[in-house]
Order: C-alpha cells, then structure tokens, then sequence
C-alpha cells in the first residue's frame, strides 16, 4: 500500500460524496485505500458512505471526540507508506496525490507536504502561516473590518502573501485541510495532539514535524476547497477555537506581539 | 472564471427541463457557468442533464448520493459556485434570452441584491397572470424598509433574484425548516442593498407538484394552518438573527396575530379580536393591505356564512 487517505466527518452529508467521487475520478496509478472517522453525525452522513462507497473503510465513533484523536485512529489503522490528511470538502481537480508523491520520494528530508488549496473560482486560499502571535490572531478573529484594513500589511505578512505563493517553500503553520505525512516521521512525533479538540492541532503538528523534518508548500499542483462557513458566528466553534488558542501557547510559550 | 454562476437543483423533472435548459442555454450574456445538482431524480432527468452536459462545456454537473431537500442543494451549488454573480433557478420555469444581461447590468449600478418581476404560467405554458408581484401583493413596496414586510410575508421568487458572491457568507447555510429564498431575501436585506427590477423577465411556473406551493391558493384549513405553522418557524429563527432587535415590535405583533388567526381557523372564535388585531396589523404594514383584506376575508367568510344562513333559516322558518 502506497498511501492511506484519512478524512474525519461530522455532519458533511453535503460534500462527502463528491469529495470522494473526485478522489476515486482522478486518483490513478497509485495504491491508496481511504479510511473515514465518523464523529457521531447526526444527518445522513454515514447513510451517504454505506450506501455508495463500498470500498471505503468506514469507522464510526458514537460522540465527538475532536478532529486530532479521531485522525489518530485513522493513522494506527492506516497501512501507506504516506499518510494524508484530508476534510471532507476538498475536491480533486487533478492527479495531484502522484505529482506530491514523486517529490515526497526524490526528498526524503520532507516529513510534510501541501499543495496549492484554491476556492472554486480559482482563487489561493493563503492558508500557509507564519508563527502565530497572540495579537495577529485577535485581529483576524474579533475586530471588525476597518480595523482589520489598518493592520492589513500586518496580516498579509502573516498569511505570508508577500512571499507570492509560487515556490517551493518551508511553512511554519499549515492548514489542516490537506497533509500529507511521510508515515515514519508521522510515528515518530506520534500523530496528532489530542489535547486539542478542534484548531490549531494543525499548528501543532506542522510545529513538532518542523523539529524533526521538513514541513513544505509545493505550488505546482492544486486541490479545491469549498469556501469556508462562517464560524465566527457559532459561539460554540468559538469556545472551542479560544481554548485551542490558550492550549497552544501554553504548549509553545505565549508570544504576544 | 465565470463572471455568472447559474445555480439549478433538479428532482424528477424530466417534463419541463428540456424547456428550461434551452431557454437558460440560449442567453444573451455568455460568460455564464451553470451549476447543475441532481437531487437523486429517479426518473430519466439523468440522462435529459447528461444530454446537455456534453454539447455544452459550461454545464457542472453535480449528484447527490441521496434526496437533500432544496435547501442543502442550493447550499452545495453556491459553494460550488464561482461567478461573481450568482443566480438561483428552479426547474420548471423559463428564462427570457435577455434576463441574466439586464439583471447584471442593474445590479453593476451599486446593488448586492436585485430581483425581478415574473410572469405566472400554468403547466400548459399558458398565461395566468402578467405579474407575480401584483399576484402577491408586493408591487408597490420600496427597497426602504423591505425587512418589516419580509416579516409579513416573502416579497418575491428565489428564481428571480441574482446577488454578488461577498453575500454567501451571511446567508449559509440554509437552516433545514426554513423556505430559502425567504431566508436569503431577510437575511440580505438585514444588511445590504436590494434593487427591484419592475419589468417581468422570466415565466413562473405553478402546477400540482410544485416543490414549494407556497402560493398556491388553495383554500382548505389544512393547508393554512401548515403555512401558519411554517411562517411562525421561520419568524423564530428570523428573531434569533443578529441586529433584529429594532424589529422586536413587529415581531411581536405579528406573533400575536398569527396565534389568533390560528384559533380563528381551528375554532371559528375570537372574531373581534381578530379583526382588532388586522386593523392594528393594517397600521403598521399599510402597503400590504391588499394581502392583509384578503387573508382576513378568507378565515372569516365561512363564519359569516355560517351566520347569514342561520339568519336566513330563521326568517324563512318563521320562529
């Protein structure tokens, strides 16, 4: 087996399927087998996955139990040489797992890897980041828009746009919406931490893999992510997201400007 | 990228797709993608999109693995989407060849929503009725203060509307009881900027298997009582939205006037108070009050009745 494909659902009935229809479309000449983690979806998520996709391994978890612990699960079971880490709404629009593997084996130094992530229009998502910093990520989330205009060249440094996202690059903070993991370096720092519920194990993880290897963004392929839904909005999802922020740094020390 | 993306949910609509399909094909404007979600038809609508789908490269086709409902495909199909402008379409209408041009070039004057005025057909493709606003009573409201009369009652056709792209953030997702193009109408004029377009460019079609006859007249408690039932669903959600607050009056008036309409169509009681709270619903949504009479002669005409022939009876009785 060349490479395990992980994806964690919680009610994503919506897009699952045609994440995995895009995969089995365009995923050629590479063994790969696909794993799902259901975290205790309340719609027809799972219905969906039984019904339709046979040859999917599908795991269900009775409640929640967090985006990096249900990963974990997917990791112990997984058989690849390389591991990767998907959500459910990403859509393949190309062969883009083989370009990544060839230069996942011709640089044995990389332990990480993600491609181009773009919105349905074509657009970059700019999801790779600098090391976060307190005060950066209180702009981005709780002020309102003029505010964020002012502190714009703060920001954009950030989301490190002024490096132009066409090269090859090292990455501090990249997104966990598309990773792909060398699965020995993976054992090595032992998956996911899964003291974070949801948030920021991205960080996290991108973190301790840079410790030990190397973590990438590689330009020359891309892959479709739906646009986001507004979490700010969901009280609930921005709990969750405080805690994981606190619990970062208390992990890697508080850095607040 | 496309500058317009055409967003059309199908379920077993083979009947009147083909006709649709031409008529949104065939559009004046070119720079067009159409996004097209089957809802797991179980006719032969498949293969009809299939059809198309190969003569024309600018056809998404899309399915989903189960029945979704309305709501969640028009979601998938705006998250899709890529345009710049998005319309939303249903199945068994027709386009006018110059509706996407005009309605873009409207809303390039500095709008983030416009709709437009259509035409009412039956199911043969005849005429019903020139104007669907003046069906539904809303031809004479301006874009001032739309948010109270979305209270009362939706203004307009998901079909009709195209908004810009920045807008999705604030309507998704489709909560799953609510009618979504009311919603998405509340929820932009909440916020934004609404241009209405007084010309009919489109064909409206209403027949038995509507997916939302929401408009269909009928006339049987039963099917008021539903839409009672579905106005007060949606108002609690619309109460919950963020910056309603100034709006709490109407809410609670309307609130009020739906529980009597309620007990005044299950029981037949409570008349003055229903005509009381009317009058003081007339007060404050006085542009409406084509649709407020009709409402109000609709519950009541069976009690009047009631009472005319018992009168009658009486006389022609002799006691």
């Amino acid at each position: 087996m060349k490479i395990s494909i992980s994806i964690v659902s919680y009610n994503s009935d919506r897009v699952i399927g045609d994440c995995l229809d895009s995969i089995f479309k365009h995923i050629k000449n590479v063994q790969y087998e696909i794993i799902i983690v259901d975290n205790g979806s309340t719609d027809n998520t799972v219905k969906i996955i039984k019904n339709n996709f046979k040859n999917v391994k599908l795991i269900k978890n009775d409640k929640n139990i967090g985006f990096g612990a249900a990963h974990n699960i997917a990791i112990k079971l997984g058989k690849g040489k390389y591991h990767l880490v998907i959500n459910p709404d990403i859509i393949f629009t190309e062969n883009s797992i083989e370009k990544l593997l060839n230069f996942m084996e011709k640089n044995p130094d990389v332990g990480l890897i993600s491609p181009k992530i773009v919105f349905p229009d074509g657009t970059i998502q700019y999801l790779c980041k600098r090391l976060p910093c307190l005060f950066d990520l209180c702009i981005r989330r709780f002020t309102p828009g003029f505010i964020q205009k002012l502190f714009k060249k703060r920001i954009d440094f950030f989301e490190m746009k002024d490096t132009g996202y066409n090269k090859i690059m090292d990455v501090y903070y990249l997104s966990g919406s598309f990773m792909l993991f060398r699965k020995s370096v993976l054992e090595k720092i032992g998956g996911f931490d899964e003291n974070f519920f949801m948030y920021f194990e991205d960080a996290d993880i991108t973190h301790r893999i840079g410790e030990i290897s190397r973590a990438l963004f590689y330009p020359y392929t891309s892959v479709m992510h739906l646009w986001e839904r507004g979490s700010h909005e969901n009280i609930k999802l921005l709990l969750i997201s405080l805690v994981s922020t606190v619990k970062y740094f208390n992990k890697w020390g508080w850095k607040i400007f | 990228m496309s500058k317009v993306s055409i967003i059309l949910p199908t379920y077993n609509g083979s009947q009147y797709i083909s006709s649709l399909l031409d008529s949104i094909l065939l559009q004046t404007y070119k720079d067009i993608e159409y996004i097209i979600i089957d809802d797991n038809s179980t006719d032969n609508t498949v293969q009809i999109l299939q059809g198309y789908a190969k003569k024309d490269l600018r056809i998404k086709l899309y399915f989903n693995p189960l029945n979704f409902g309305v709501n969640k495909s028009f979601e998938k199909g705006i998250m899709l989407s890529s345009g710049n402008y998005i319309f939303l379409c249903d199945q068994d209408d027709l386009w006018d060849k110059a509706k996407v041009e005009k309605l873009v070039h409207k809303i390039e004057c500095g709008y983030d929503l416009v709709y437009c005025d259509l035409r009412v057909i039956n199911s043969n493709g005849r005429l019903i009725a020139k104007s669907f606003q003046k069906l539904i009573y809303t031809d004479n409201l301006q874009s001032k203060n739309l948010t109270k009369y979305l209270l009362l009652r939706n203004i307009t056709n998901g079909c009709s509307v195209c908004f810009r792209r920045k807008l999705i953030d604030d309507i998704l997702p489709f909560p799953d009881d609510v009618i979504y193009d009311w919603w998405l109408m509340f929820k932009v004029s909440l916020k934004y900027k609404i241009g209405k377009l007084d010309k009919a460019l489109m064909s409206y079609r209403i027949h038995d298997s509507n997916a939302i006859g929401f408009y269909v007249i009928k006339k049987d408690d039963k099917c008021k009582l539903d839409n009672i039932q579905k106005h007060l669903n949606c108002l609690t959600l619309f109460g919950k939205q963020k910056n309603t607050l100034k709006y709490r009056k109407y809410f609670n008036i309307l609130f009020r006037f739906f529980h009597i309409r309620i007990h005044i169509i299950k029981h037949r009681t409570n008349i003055i108070k229903y005509y009381f709270d009317s009058v003081v619903l007339l007060k404050y949504f006085p542009r409406l009050y084509k649709y407020i009479f009709k409402n109000i002669i609709e519950d009541t005409l069976p009690k009047l009745y009631a009472v005319l022939i018992k009168i009658w009876l009486k006389r022609k009785m002799g006691v």
